[in-house]
């Protein structure tokens, strides 16, 4: 029995009265003397921002909270997502003083703590990574995307070869890769994946040419499905003068086990917040870590972290001639990274082999317990083993009951679970892109398939019962046609609206 | 010339000239009237948005006029042959139902004016039979 | 895997494990791998992966390594650039440290987000009611990446190619402008500022502004702190040539300050770390805020998640979720406005906890303090002979005319640091010498802006 908690929480513009009161701030009451900003700049209107006082903030924010799912609620087998437990000693060590109160442009000597621990977890990911050098700069997988195609860009520019304008990459990749890749000003070639979902090698082989600056691959790919041929990918773009890099969002099917550097990679990003468990935050903030080999490390954002043995002191070096310039106004999102270190320190190589393992397998246990339910198939190619995610298709069921797979989602939001990845990889039908992690046991997992396979009973009976879900959620299926029909993005928006 | 029905639920409209990029063109004398076809908007679903081009602008066949937003996917509509627009239909700025509602009608796009010919146009049936083609290969 | 490895982050017990490779069929999980080439298995060992074995030895450890850092909390900072050092109120690091918001996913199935996409939606609107404008992203990265998406942004709407921005910028946001708009080709272009008061040369803008500009990017207060007061003229001719006027701020100047919606800006952008996104956290993260009154075409060219007002199937019943999807990387791909998919979202949650809790009286009392600080400080040096090399009027950061020879830099700090001061960001206009940025946040006192003066005092009698 599931019930989301449902408040008609008005918007806090809406709470409140004039002079109350939330929190004193310090005030030196001293030379309180007349500000002498010219008249004509100052500011006439007070904003307005909600007066009330501290338990009335929050009493709204608690209320709030509990209209939403979080992974210490129920499992988020979101695919691509690597929604993973969020050890509870990061947000602990996060928060002392001498992570907190830091500020960026203190003198080096004064944050050799933190730089010994930003370093070491440099060292750690380029372990993980088999590309030995690492920037911490970029704020987003993203961001790291972005990073990792400029140096390969950079690369063949200092190379004279600036043709080389082309990243080829599948069509079952992350929108993030041809976002960035145009954001670098470089093409994207996208080639169809073949039947079975992987990498088509002819349609490589014809892709490739002399304006070939890279392959953007995920392994696993986006289906789950490991890319075995990735030693011949990585000699066929060679051969041709490209560069290969890694999107770092599946890396939890492999660390520890596999690294990137061995397949013939020359860059990848990590997503911090997926496989080393940094908390997602709603949105965000996450970090997009890049490592990179010898080839392309002289192009590395600026600064790099080095450690001067001899003096055992940890410096920010600028003088980098070749560098890509800055993805971040700082260094990147460091509190951030601070968790990862702690969270990769807790488990050590071992407890991170141990997480790859079990994260390919609750997918594999799961996937296959899903399959067995009327209505999902798998997509492409059943008999190719799946790592950490799979991909299934709800097809079946919206043919033959008239319930789709993002029906199918909504109804399992109402038992108090949370949906996998709806609707994508591009390349497969009605998907369900599944993800549980090593997060998710036998027993987890099978609350939840029973579920699913409850909720698709009923579905079947009455396909009202799918359309109209989800019941039990905070509040009823999301207009998106009205939303965006009908703008409104503010309290400043819903005022002059409400005038109309 | 009647209309043509495609696997009982696409509309292919009899009067009018077709591209192989899933637009409609009629010759209203010199100036031609352009939408996207009904298959077209029905594969797209619930419209949000249409990204209109410029009077004055001109194209080059299959060049990019603009863009139609759907909810979760976006396509864009193709000049049929060199043309310059001459007329766009500013209301689907505000609204863009029309296109889905009444694709050939109150939901035209563009109104254009060929610069170089209109010789790679497609007849209804040659359309109707791209369509049943595509919807074919894209079930299974 | 056979043996019993058992640790807090693994959900599975050997028990687990044996039952789902039964149910499988296959003795082992190594199976499941069988598909990978033995050539790119890893069968060395890892040396330099940390480990401590148990939660007290690893935040102990952690802890030990820390301690070697000063923090702004041990000695007074006078460092901003951009980020203030802030007082988080408890009630608002309890509400951020709620696992509710701070495990959430993005809230890509809002009817069970509501708690995310609500107050989201009231971070956007308090961003609007601070810059006086009409839709707010719900967070980029940072200020300096906000400055990129913003070029970049008004490049797509004017269809020009060309940007300027005032030589008075903070130069890692300038560093990361310049990357951002490489793909797109744009070109960059400085507009110089007057050498005495630090204020943008109008002449030269109007100059330098044509209809082949996208858009022209000024600062106020700029990098210096110098308050922008004569930008009419410039902002008129912008408009008149259809050039989109794009306002860096500081968003707590803004309580003093006439909100740049107010004055002609077109594109609003800042850093919400000031104004309670976070604490300093070394720079990351961050809080980057962009802002634009609403037009049915532009807005669609903001970068970013929007969260939007609507309804749902149950009748009479609002709610909130993202809106404009389709401007975004998942749906547009290669024509998205922007690659941004993971945001700052708990950090635009917390900085509307700290705004609700501050109210706008205590949004405009920490201003009026840093404020009245800075020039209290300002007079303070002026009488022991340290003048400001703008004599122009200023919020809370002014750069001090010290004229450090840049070899004496460490020596310099260190005489600060002994003192307990952080001095300030050293700045080369002159490519030899160093003046100071000194920022004063609202947790300093009279006595800390009077060490600061009789410091520099000392420094100069040496």
């Amino acid at each position: 029995m599931y019930r989301q908690a449902k408040y008609d929480e008005p918007l806090i513009f809406e709470l409140g009265k004039k002079g109350r009161k939330g929190h004193l701030p310090p005030r030196c009451d001293f030379a309180r003397d007349k500000i002498r900003i010219p008249e004509h700049m100052l500011r006439t209107t007070p904003p307005e921002l909600p007066e009330l006082h501290e338990g009335e903030v929050m009493r709204h924010f608690i209320r709030l909270s509990h209209m939403n799912y979080c992974i210490d609620i129920g499992p988020y087998p979101l695919g691509s997502c690597t929604m993973k437990y969020n050890p509870k000693i990061n947000e602990t060590i996060a928060r002392s003083e001498k992570m907190m109160y830091l500020h960026p442009d203190q003198p080096v000597e004064s944050v050799q703590g933190l730089l010994e621990i930003l370093y070491e977890l440099q060292v750690a990911l380029g372990e993980l990574a088999g590309l030995p050098y690492t920037t911490l700069q970029p704020p987003a997988g993203a961001s790291g995307e972005y990073t990792g195609l400029a140096l390969i860009k950079a690369y063949h520019d200092d190379h004279g070869e600036t043709q080389r304008d082309e990243i080829i990459a599948p069509d079952s990749s992350h929108g993030t890769n041809p976002a960035s890749t145009v954001m670098n000003g470089l093409k994207l070639i996208e080639i169809k994946s073949n039947e079975d979902g992987r990498v088509n090698m002819d349609a490589l082989k014809a892709a490739v040419s002399d304006k070939t600056a890279g392959l953007m691959l995920t392994n696993p790919n986006t289906l789950g499905i490991f890319e075995s041929e990735i030693i011949e990918m990585s000699q066929i773009v060679k051969e041709a003068g490209g560069l290969l890099y890694y999107d770092g969002a599946n890396f939890n099917a492999i660390v520890g086990k596999i690294r990137p550097g061995d397949m013939g990679y020359d860059v990848l990003h990590f997503n911090l917040h997926k496989t080393f468990s940094t908390p997602h935050g709603g949105g965000g903030p996450g970090s997009g870590a890049v490592c990179c080999n010898e080839v392309l490390e002289p192009y590395l954002p600026v600064p790099t972290i080095e450690h001067d043995k001899e003096k055992d002191f940890y410096n920010f070096n600028y003088d980098r001639p070749k560098t890509i310039g800055k993805l971040h106004g700082y260094h990147g999102n460091i509190a951030i990274a601070l968790r990862a270190y702690a969270y990769i320190a807790a488990l050590g190589e071992k407890g991170l082999r141990h997480t790859a393992e079990q994260a390919v397998l609750t997918a594999n246990y799961m996937m296959r317990k899903l399959e067995k339910l009327d209505g999902f198939r798998l997509s492409h190619n059943p008999a190719l083993p799946r790592k950490h995610e799979s991909v299934l298709e709800a097809t079946p069921f919206l043919r033959n009951y008239d319930v789709s797979g993002m029906d199918i989602a909504k109804m399992i939001i109402s038992r108090g679970f949370h949906a996998p990845t709806v609707y994508f990889p591009l390349i497969a039908h009605e998907a369900w892109m599944v993800e549980p992690t090593e997060n998710e046991n036998k027993d987890s997992i099978d609350r939840y398939v029973q579920a699913v396979a409850e909720e698709m009973e009923k579905a079947k009976k009455d396909h009202n019962y799918g359309h109209d879900a989800p019941k039990w959620s905070a509040v009823g299926r999301i207009d998106d046609a009205y939303s965006v029909r009908n703008l409104v993005l503010s309290w400043k928006m819903m005022k002059e609206k409400k005038e109309e | 010339m009647g209309d043509i029905r495609v696997k009982d639920k696409y509309t292919i409209k009899g009067d009018v000239k077709f591209t192989k990029t899933h637009e409609w063109v009629l010759d209203e004398g010199g100036v031609w009237n352009y939408g996207v076809t009904n298959y077209a908007s029905v594969e797209l679903g619930e419209l949000a948005y249409v990204e209109l081009p410029a009077v004055g602008d001109t194209f080059s066949e299959g060049d990019s006029m603009g863009i139609i937003e759907a909810l979760k996917a976006v396509s864009d509509f193709y000049a049929p042959f060199d043309c310059e627009v001459v007329e766009a239909n500013s209301d689907l700025e505000d609204d863009a139902a029309p296109i889905t509602e009444d694709c050939y009608g109150e939901g035209w796009i563009v109104k254009v004016k060929p610069t170089n010919g209109t010789d790679s146009l497609i007849s209804p049936e040659e359309y109707a039979k791209q369509v049943e083609k595509e919807v074919e290969e894209g079930s299974h | 895997m056979g043996e019993n490895y058992a640790h807090p982050y693994l959900a599975n017990s050997k028990q687990d494990i044996e039952e789902m490779l039964e149910y499988l069929g296959i003795k082992d999980v190594e199976e499941l791998f069988s598909d990978i080439p033995q050539e790119i298995r890893f069968k060395g060992k890892l040396e330099n992966i940390p480990h401590y074995n148990s939660e007290y030895e690893l935040a102990e450890a952690i802890k030990k390594k820390l301690s070697k850092n000063i923090s702004t909390r041990d000695v007074r900072s006078f460092l901003g650039g951009g980020l203030l050092d802030i007082y988080m109120p408890a009630a608002q690091d309890e509400l951020v440290r709620r696992t509710e918001f701070y495990s959430a996913y993005t809230p890509y199935q809002p009817e069970v987000s509501q708690g995310t996409t609500q107050s989201l939606f009231e971070y956007q609107s308090m961003i609007c009611e601070l810059v006086g404008m009409d839709v707010a992203n719900s967070s980029l990265y940072d200020w300096a990446t906000a400055v990129g998406e913003a070029a970049l942004m008004a490049s797509r709407i004017t269809k020009r190619i060309k940007f300027l921005y005032t030589k008075a910028i903070g130069p890692n946001r300038e560093a990361v402008l310049k990357n951002y708009v490489t793909g797109a080709k744009m070109e960059l272009t400085k507009v110089p500022y007057d050498e005495a008061t630090g204020k943008m040369d109008i002449v030269k803008a109007k100059e330098l502004m044509d209809d082949t500009i996208a858009g022209i990017y000024i600062e106020n207060p700029n990098f210096f702190g110098v308050i922008e007061d004569a930008l009419e003229e410039i902002i008129n001719d912008a408009h008149e040539k259809g050039v989109k006027v794009v306002l860096g701020v500081d968003m707590n100047s803004l309580a003093l300050l006439k909100p740049p919606g107010e004055y002609g800006a077109d594109i609003v952008i800042g850093e919400g770390q000031s104004i309670g996104g976070g604490p300093l956290n070394f720079g990351g993260p961050l809080l980057g805020i962009i802002a634009m009154n609403f037009n049915k075409r532009e807005t669609r060219q903001m970068p970013g998640r929007l969260v939007g007002l609507t309804i749902t199937s149950r009748e009479g019943e609002r709610a909130f979720a993202n809106t404009l999807q389709t401007r975004e990387q998942h749906i547009k791909r290669e024509r998205a406005t922007s690659n941004i998919c993971t945001n700052e979202a708990l950090v635009a949650l917390s900085a509307a906890i700290h705004l609700s809790l501050i109210g706008p009286e205590g949004y405009k009392d920490t201003a009026e303090t840093m404020y009245l600080s800075a020039h209290y400080l300002a007079a303070e040096l002026e009488k022991v002979g340290v003048k400001r090399v703008f004599d122009t009027e200023f919020f809370n950061t002014f750069l001090l005319d010290l004229k450090i020879p840049k070899k004496k830099k460490k020596e310099f700090t260190d005489f600060m640091l002994d003192r307990k001061i952080f001095a300030g960001i050293p700045i080369s206009l002159d490519g030899e010498t160093l003046d100071y940025l000194v920022t004063t946040s609202y947790l300093l006192c009279e006595k800390d802006l009077d060490d600061y003066a009789k410091a520099l005092e000392e420094w100069r009698n040496l």
